[in-house]
C-alpha cells in the first residue's frame, strides 16, 4: 500500500476517486491482458483435438465454446478498462484545466502577460487535450505492459525452459538496443520536431506580416520561400529520420528473428518427439504479445514525452510566485460612498518580478471623494502601474496603500473590487451579445442602457450594428475597431456607477470630435466620485481637479493644473509642447 | 463534396508517394501474416514427425524471411510515408500562403491571431489524417484482400468466412460507431469552441475581469462549460469503450470461425492438418490493421472539419485582387506614361462595400505628383478602406482606381510596388534580424544605404543599442521595439524602397504627443520630395499639405488647402476648432482666477 501511495504521487493523480479509478482501469487492462493465456490455451486446444489426431467428435467444439467464453471475458474487461482509463483521462484534464485558470486569476495580468496570449490559449486547450494519449492510454496500459510479459515468462517456464530462456535471454539485448540506438536517434528526432515548430513559427511570421510584404512587393516571392524552406527541412529531416528509424528497425527484427528461433526450436523437439503440440502451439501464439510493450516502446515515448511536458507546464505554472496582494476571506471592509473613497498611498515603491529598476519609487499622495486627479508623465513613468497597484494586481515591494484607512493587503478584495470600475488601456469586448458586454450581465432597464449609450458616444455604433444591442460580438463578423472598444469600456462604467472609477488613457483611440464631447459629458461625471486618469492627450489633464506627473517611477510634481502652469516645471513643459503641437497657427 | 475534391486536389502531386507507402504497410501486415502461418505450419509439420528435418527446411526458412521482411518493409513505410507527410506540410503551406497571397482581403474580418494558431492546428490535423485514417484503411484493405486470396486458394469458404469478419469488424463497426457519435461530437465541437471563446475572453481581458470583481462568475462558467463536454466526453467514451470491445471480439471471432471451418473441412473433406494452425495463425495476424485502425476512426470527425477549415480558407480556384502577378513586358509603354502624367493617382466615381456596409460611395480623388495630400475624416469614415483599394489589397465594387493615368488592374505587381509603398498604423516586424527586416523594401541594397535610411528615420541609436547592430534578431525576448521605433522602421523601409509615392494609414495614432511631433519631422523631411498622401483623423500638420480631402461616411465632403477649408466653415472647420478648443480653453478655464 505505501509502494501503491509512492507511485500514485509520480503519478498526475491527486483525488481519491481520480485514484480509483486509475487503479480500477489499471486492474482492468492487467487482466484483460493476463487473458490472453486462457485465450491462447484454448485455441491450441481446439487445434490439438483435431491435429495431430482427432480426439473426439465433439473435443474441439467444447474447446471453441471455452474460447468464447475467454474472449468475451476478455471484451467486456477491455471495454471497461477503455471506459474507465478514459473518465480517468477526462477528469484530470479537468482538473488541471481548472487549477491552471484558477491560477491564472490569483496571479493577475502582471505575471499572465508575461507569456503571449497565444501561449495560455494553445496550453489551456490543445496542450491540455494533447495529454489524452499519455492519460488515456500509456498509464493504464503500463500496469499490463509489465504483467503480460512477466506472466508469459512464468507460463514458458512451466511448460518449456528452452523458450523460456529464449524469451527471457533476447529482452535484455533488446533494450540495450534500444537504449543504446534509441536514445541517440530519439535526441536527434526530437530536434527535428522543434525546428518543425520553429517552422511553424515562421510560417505564421510570413502571414501575420503578409500586408507589408505585399506592400513592398516581396510575397509573391515567399510563395517559392515558404516551399523551398519546408523542403530544405524535408531532406535535412529525411537525412536524420533514416537513422533514427533504424532503431525501430533493429526492435522490430529482433522481435521477429526470436519469434522465429522459438518456432524452430518448439518445431525440431516437436520433430523428435519431446514435445506436445498443443504446448508448442500456445507458446508460439504468445510469442508475438510477449514482445508487444517493447515494439510499442517508440509510439509509448511520444505520448509520455507531450503528457509529461504539459504536467511539467501546469506544475511550473501552480508554482509561480503570485505578484498579486491575495484574496482573503473575511479581509476588512472599508466604508465606500458613491461620492468615493479616500486613497491613500504612502512611500510606494513597485518592482515587477525579474526587473532591475523599480516601477514605481517612493510615492505617496493622497485622493479624497469627488475629485478628479490626473496622471501624466512620458511613458515608462510608472503610470500604469499606479492603476496595477490601486488594483491589486502588484504587491508593493515596500510602503502602503490605504483605502478608506484599510491597508490593501488586509482588504475584503472583492467587495472593494464591487465599488470600482476600469477603463483599460486596451479594452476588452468579450464573446456575448452588445448589452452583456455594457452591463456585465446584470439587469438594467433599457432606459439606464441607453443613457450610457450616449454618454459614452457608443449609440452611434450601434445604430450601425445589425441586431443593435443585441448583436453578438464574436470578433469576425463584427469588428470593433479601438475607438469602439474604448466607447464600450465607456459605457460600462457609466452604467456601473463605481464610487471609484479608473482608467488608463481612455480617449487614446478616440477622433478629436468624439474625444471633445466625450470629455465634455464624462468629466463632470468623474467628478461626482473618487476617479484616477491616466492621460497622454493633455486636455483631459488640464480640466482635472489635481495632477500627478510621473517620471522615471517617481512623483515629481502634484498640484492643481493652474498652480502647476504657473510652477514652470514638468507640466508646465509638457503643456506647451502639446499646444504647440496641437494649435500649429 | 468540396471536401473530398479539395483533399483530392492536395494529394495528387504525392499519390505515388501515397500509393507506395500503403502499399509497403500492406506489405508489412501480409508479411506478418505469413511469418505466423509459417510458423503454425512448421510445428505443425514437426508434430507430424517427417522422416527427415529436411521437410522442415522450407518453413524454417520461410519464417526467418517474412521475419526479416517484415521489418525491411516496416523501415521504408516510415520512411516513405514521414516523407510524403512532410512534403505535404511544403506544399500545404505553400498552398494556403499563395492563396493568402492573392487574396490579401481572406485576413480581414477574421481575428488574426486567433485564426493563425487555428490553422496549424488545422494544417497539421490534415496531414495526420492521412498518416492515421487513409494509410491504414488503404492497407489494411490491400493486406486483407491479398490474405483473402490465399485463404481462397486453401478453400474459398474460408475466404468468404474471413472477408465478412473484415467488413463487420474493421469496416461496418467502426463506421456505426461514427455515425452513432456524430451527434455528440457535433455538440462537444460547439462546447469546446465555446470553451474556447471563453479562455479566449479570459486571457485578454483578465485585468477588466479581476478589476470588476467579475472573475469567479468567469470561472463558474468556464468550469460549467467543462462539465458540460466532459459529460458529452462520458459518452463518446462509452460508444469508444463498446467499439473497442467490438472489435475484438469480431477479431477474434472471426479467428475462431475460421478455425471452426478449417477443422470442419480437416474432419470432413480433406485439409491438410497442417494447414489448421497456419490458418488460424495468418488470420490471427491480418485481422491486427483493423484491431488498430478501428479506433483511428474517431478522429474521423475532427479531420473532416479541419478539412474543412482549409477548403474555407484557400480554395482550390477563385478571382484574384489588385494587380497581376506577372508583368507582361509593358515596361516601355509605362516609362512613357510616367513621362508625360501629371497624376499620380485618381479614382472616379469609385463605390466600395465592407460586409453589409458602403464604406466608399463614388469617391473622386486626384492626387498629383509630388504632392502631399491629405486625406482625413472620422473613424468609420472609409479613409483605410480607401488606402487598401489604393494598394490592391481588397476589390472595390464600381468607378476606377488609376495610377499614373492606368487602370489598377493594368498595372503589373512589381511594377506597382516599385513605385507606391505604405507606412500602416501598425508596423509588422518579422522574426528576423533588423537587416532582413529593412531588406524587405529593397533586396540589394547595401550597408551604407541601410545606415543612411536608418539615420533618415532617425534610429541610428536604436542600432547602436542593439547588441548585435544591423544582426540583431528583432522581437526576441528584449529586443523588442518600443511604438516610435516601430513607426520609424516603417519610415525607413519606405525611405529605402525608393518610392515615388508613400501612402500613411494614421502613422502616428499609437503614439504619444511627443514622439508623434518628432515622427512627424522626421517623416516630412525624409520624404521631402516624394508624393504622399497621409490619412488622418487629427488635424496636425494640415497646413503642410497641398490639399485635403475630408471623407464624411464614405463621401468626399470638402476638398482644399487648410487655410481655405477652415475658413469654409464646414465639417472640417468645426473639427478644426474643437482641436484648438481642446489645446487652450480648458488652460484657459483654468487660469480664470
Amino acid at each position: 500500500m505505501r509502494l501503491m501511495r509512492s507511485i500514485s504521487r509520480q503519478l498526475p493523480i491527486s483525488t481519491p476517486q481520480e485514484r480509483r479509478t486509475f487503479l480500477l482501469a489499471s486492474a482492468a487492462s492487467a487482466l484483460a491482458g493476463l487473458l490472453v493465456l486462457p485465450q491462447a490455451w484454448y485455441l491450441s486446444r481446439a487445434v490439438r483435438s483435431v491435429f495431430p489426431r482427432a480426439d473426439g467428435a465433439h473435443a474441439w467444439f467444447a474447446a471453441l465454446t471455452a474460447f468464447f467464453a475467454v474472449i468475451a471475458a476478455r471484451a467486456v474487461l477491455m471495454a471497461v478498462a477503455k471506459w474507465l482509463s478514459q473518465r480517468f483521462a477526462s477528469h484530470v484534464k479537468r482538473r488541471i484545466r481548472r487549477e491552471m485558470v484558477e491560477q491564472m486569476a490569483a496571479l493577475g495580468p502582471v505575471e499572465v502577460r508575461r507569456h503571449p496570449a497565444g501561449a495560455w490559449r494553445t496550453w489551456l486547450t490543445d496542450g491540455i487535450d494533447g495529454m489524452d494519449a499519455y492519460l488515456a492510454s500509456y498509464l493504464p496500459q503500463a500496469a499490463a505492459s509489465a504483467a503480460v510479459p512477466i506472466a508469459i515468462l512464468a507460463f514458458a517456464a512451466v511448460e518449456d525452459r528452452l523458450t523460456a530462456v529464449i524469451l527471457a535471454g533476447t529482452v535484455p539485448f533488446m533494450v540495450l538496443l534500444l537504449v543504446l540506438v534509441g536514445r541517440a536517434a530519439q535526441k536527434a528526432t526530437d530536434r527535428r520536431f522543434e525546428a518543425l515548430e520553429r517552422l511553424g513559427g515562421h510560417f505564421l511570421d510570413v502571414v501575420r506580416g503578409l500586408w507589408t510584404l505585399k506592400v513592398f512587393g516581396r510575397s509573391r516571392a515567399q510563395v517559392g520561400i515558404i516551399e523551398r524552406v519546408a523542403d530544405d527541412y524535408r531532406r535535412t529531416t529525411m537525412k536524420v529520420l533514416r537513422l533514427a528509424f533504424l532503431s525501430s528497425l533493429v526492435t522490430e527484427l529482433f522481435t521477429m528473428v526470436s519469434i522465429g528461433l522459438v518456432a524452430v526450436s518448439l518445431g525440431i523437439r516437436l520433430l523428435n518427439g519431446r514435445m506436445d503440440f498443443a504446448a508448442a502451439f500456445v507458446l508460439l501464439l504468445l510469442a508475438p504479445e510477449y514482445y508487444l510493450p517493447i515494439r510499442n516502446a517508440g509510439a509509448q515515448y511520444h505520448a509520455a514525452r507531450d503528457g509529461v511536458a504539459m504536467l511539467e507546464r501546469h506544475r511550473e505554472v501552480l508554482e509561480t510566485p503570485i505578484p498579486a496582494v491575495r484574496q482573503r476571506d473575511g479581509g476588512r471592509t472599508p466604508f465606500v460612498s458613491p461620492q468615493g473613497v479616500a486613497i491613500e498611498f504612502r512611500h510606494v515603491t513597485v518592482r515587477y518580478p525579474g526587473a532591475e529598476k523599480p516601477a514605481l519609487e517612493d510615492v505617496s499622495f493622497r485622493i479624497g471623494p469627488r475629485e478628479l486627479v490626473a496622471v501624466v508623465g512620458p511613458s515608462g513613468a510608472g503610470k500604469s502601474t499606479l492603476l496595477a497597484v490601486l488594483l491589486g494586481f502588484i504587491r508593493p515591494e515596500s510602503g502602503e496603500v490605504l483605502i478608506g484607512g484599510v491597508p490593501l493587503d488586509e482588504i475584503d478584495l472583492g467587495a472593494f473590487r464591487r465599488h470600482l470600475g476600469l477603463v483599460a488601456q486596451e479594452p476588452t469586448w468579450f464573446h456575448a451579445t452588445l448589452r452583456d458586454n455594457v452591463t456585465w450581465n446584470e439587469p438594467r432597464s433599457d432606459e439606464e442602457v441607453r443613457e450610457a449609450l450616449v454618454m459614452s458616444g457608443l449609440d452611434h455604433v450601434v445604430e450601425r450594428l445589425p441586431a443593435g444591442l443585441d448583436t453578438e460580438l464574436d470578433g469576425e463578423r463584427v469588428q470593433l475597431s479601438g475607438g469602439e472598444r474604448q466607447r464600450l469600456a465607456l459605457a460600462r462604467l457609466v452604467l456601473r456607477r463605481p464610487a471609484v472609477a479608473l482608467l488608463d488613457e481612455p480617449t487614446r483611440s478616440l477622433d478629436l470630435a468624439t474625444e471633445r464631447a466625450l470629455e465634455e459629458r464624462v468629466v463632470p461625471w468623474l467628478r461626482e466620485r473618487t476617479s484616477i486618469a491616466v492621460v497622454h492627450r493633455l486636455s483631459l489633464a488640464l480640466a482635472a481637479d489635481r495632477v500627478l506627473v510621473l517620471d522615471g517611477g517617481r512623483l515629481v510634481e502634484e498640484g492643481r493644473p493652474e498652480e502647476l502652469l504657473l510652477a514652470y516645471g514638468y507640466f508646465h513643459a509638457m503643456v506647451s509642447r502639446y499646444r504647440g503641437e496641437e494649435v500649429l497657427s | 463534396m468540396r471536401r473530398v475534391r479539395w483533399m483530392w486536389g492536395f494529394v495528387r502531386p504525392v499519390v505515388g508517394r501515397v500509393a507506395g507507402s500503403t502499399g509497403l504497410s500492406a506489405a508489412t501486415f501480409v508479411a506478418a501474416a505469413a511469418m505466423m502461418a509459417t510458423a503454425g505450419y512448421l510445428i505443425s509439420a514437426a508434430a507430424l514427425k517427417p522422416s527427415t528435418i529436411l521437410m522442415l527446411w522450407v518453413p524454417i526458412v520461410g519464417v526467418r524471411f517474412f521475419g526479416t521482411s517484415r521489418a525491411a518493409f516496416r523501415y521504408l513505410e516510415r520512411l516513405i510515408s514521414h516523407d510524403t507527410v512532410l512534403r505535404l506540410t511544403a506544399r500545404l503551406r505553400a498552398l494556403i500562403f499563395s492563396h493568402l497571397e492573392r487574396h490579401p482581403d481572406t485576413l480581414i474580418g477574421r481575428r488574426t491571431v486567433t485564426t493563425l494558431d487555428l490553422i496549424l492546428t488545422d494544417m497539421e490535423r490534415v496531414q495526420n489524417g492521412l498518416l492515421r485514417l487513409l494509410l491504414p484503411l488503404g492497407s489494411g484493405l490491400a493486406s486483407s484482400a491479398l490474405v483473402g486470396a490465399w485463404l481462397a486458394r486453401v478453400d474459398l469458404s474460408l475466404a468468404v468466412t474471413f472477408a465478412l469478419g473484415v467488413l463487420v469488424a474493421g469496416i461496418a463497426a467502426p463506421l456505426l460507431a461514427l455515425w452513432i457519435s456524430n451527434r455528440w461530437h457535433s455538440s462537444r465541437f460547439a462546447i469546446r469552441q465555446r470553451r474556447e471563446a471563453g479562455m479566449d475572453d479570459l486571457v485578454r481581458g483578465i485585468d477588466e475581469l479581476l478589476a470588476h470583481g467579475e472573475m469567479d462568475e468567469m470561472l463558474a462558467r468556464l468550469d460549467s462549460w467543462d462539465e458540460e463536454e466532459e459529460r458529452l466526453t462520458a459518452h463518446l467514451d462509452a460508444v469508444r469503450a463498446i467499439l473497442d470491445g467490438t472489435l475484438y471480439v469480431g477479431a477474434t471471432a472471426t479467428v475462431a470461425a475460421v478455425l471452426a471451418e478449417a477443422i470442419e473441412l480437416h474432419l470432413t473433406s480433406n485439409l491438410p492438418g497442417t494447414m489448421i494452425a497456419a490458418v488460424t495463425l495468418m488470420v490471427m495476424a491480418a485481422m491486427e490493421p483493423w484491431t488498430t485502425a478501428g479506433p483511428a476512426f474517431a478522429d474521423a470527425f475532427e479531420v473532416s472539419r479541419s478539412v474543412a477549415q482549409m477548403v474555407d480558407l484557400a480554395p482550390v480556384s477563385s478571382e484574384e485582387v489588385g494587380p497581376r502577378a506577372e508583368s507582361e513586358g509593358t515596361s516601355a509603354t509605362l516609362s512613357l506614361a510616367l513621362a508625360s502624367t501629371h497624376t499620380a493617382f485618381s479614382t472616379h466615381g469609385l463605390c466600395c462595400r465592407r460586409g453589409d456596409v458602403w464604406a466608399l460611395r463614388d469617391v473622386d480623388i486626384e492626387v498629383p505628383r509630388g504632392h502631399r495630400v491629405a486625406i482625413v475624416g472620422d473613424s468609420g469614415a472609409g479613409k483605410s478602406t480607401l488606402l487598401q483599394v489604393a494598394l490592391g489589397l481588397v476589390a472595390y465594387d464600381k468607378g476606377e482606381v488609376r495610377w499614373f493615368g492606368h487602370p489598377l488592374v493594368g498595372w503589373s505587381e512589381s511594377e506597382l510596388r516599385r513605385l507606391v509603398t505604405a507606412v500602416p498604423q501598425d508596423t509588422y516586424i518579422f522574426h528576423t534580424t533588423l537587416r532582413q527586416n529593412l531588406l524587405l523594401a529593397r533586396s540589394d541594397a547595401t550597408d551604407e544605404e541601410l545606415m543612411m535610411a536608418l539615420s533618415i528615420a532617425q534610429l541610428e541609436d536604436l542600432v547602436s543599442r542593439l547588441p548585435k547592430g544591423l544582426d540583431t534578431v528583432l522581437q526576441d525576448r528584449g529586443y523588442s521595439l518600443s511604438g516610435g521605433e516601430r513607426q520609424r522602421l516603417s519610415l525607413a523601409r519606405a525611405v529605402l524602397s525608393g518610392a515615388e509615392v508613400v501612402l500613411c494609414d494614421e502613422p502616428t495614432s499609437s503614439l504619444d504627443v511627443e514622439t508623434e511631433r518628432s515622427f512627424m519631422e522626421a517623416f516630412f523631411t525624409a520624404l521631402r520630395d516624394k508624393t504622399v498622401v497621409w490619412v488622418t483623423h487629427r488635424l496636425t500638420g494640415m497646413e503642410f499639405m497641398d490639399q485635403i480631402f475630408v471623407l464624411h461616411e464614405g463621401r468626399v465632403v470638402e476638398r482644399g488647402t487648410h487655410r481655405e477649408l477652415v475658413h469654409r466653415g464646414g465639417i472640417y472647420s468645426a473639427l478644426w476648432t474643437i482641436q484648438r478648443e481642446m489645446g487652450s480653453s480648458s488652460f484657459k478655464n483654468g487660469s480664470v482666477r
